[in-house]
């Protein structure tokens, strides 16, 4: 079905929207990510690879259950950076955002990500359609630029091994 | 953690050029590395005993 394509190509930009505030945040609030904060924007973009695969590929099940794997690992991260900061004399690490910080938001687009997953699986379908309309194109370049501009962020700040603080 | 970027980059790359089973190789290869660093987080940066 073609709303789920579409449905797919909005996953992709809601998380390269996500991504972009917090490249924001990170150029001119100095907000700089932390290691879970990184592993969370993977977790974000490899769920944004797979909807990804869905336009290119057409819909097809192992897709939902190894985004399902995916959003479950990236919840685990999200509540792992939640469970460090929680205590009353811990701060926030960073600014929050209408009260709740950005690993807590993280937490939400994850689980969000779980209800979009089961209301596609519900109406999945077998179909082969990977033709792309406009809007898939958009989705798909901008995730595209997202993924490179991680590069150069993670790079400068780490180069290619992990980051330490 | 750029290397991981530059992973996700090359799937993406991979899918566009209709490379789909040694996409989902890479996408699997991906995601047991990141297992592997939030392990080595959850462990070895914050010292906990599991």
């Amino acid at each position: 079905m073609s709303w789920t394509r579409n449905l797919n190509a909005l996953w992709i930009i809601a998380y390269c929207a996500i991504i972009t505030v917090a490249f924001g945040l990170q150029i001119f609030d100095n907000e700089e990510p932390c290691p879970l904060c990184y592993l969370q924007r993977i977790a974000m973009l490899l769920l944004c690879t797979l909807a990804a695969f869905n336009l290119l590929f057409g819909e097809r099940l192992h897709h939902y259950s190894l985004a399902i794997i995916t959003a479950l690992i990236g919840a685990g991260i999200a509540a792992r950076q939640i469970s460090i900061h929680i205590c009353p004399d811990s701060p926030h690490f960073g600014v929050p955002f209408w009260g709740l910080s950005l690993y807590t938001w993280s937490f939400f687009t994850f689980i969000g990500s779980l209800l979009l997953i089961a209301l596609l699986i519900g109406f999945y379908g077998e179909q082969k359609e990977t033709s792309l309309n406009r809007f898939q194109k958009v989705a798909l370049v901008w995730l595209s630029l997202v993924i490179l501009g991680n590069v150069i962020s993670a790079f400068l700040m780490c180069g290619l091994g992990p980051c330490v603080g | 953690m750029a290397a991981l970027f530059v992973i996700i980059g090359v799937i993406l790359f991979l899918a566009w050029k209709g490379w789909y089973r040694l996409g989902l190789a890479f996408f699997c290869l991906e995601l047991f590395f990141v297992l592997l660093m939030f392990w080595h987080h959850a462990t070895d940066h914050l010292s906990l005993n599991f």
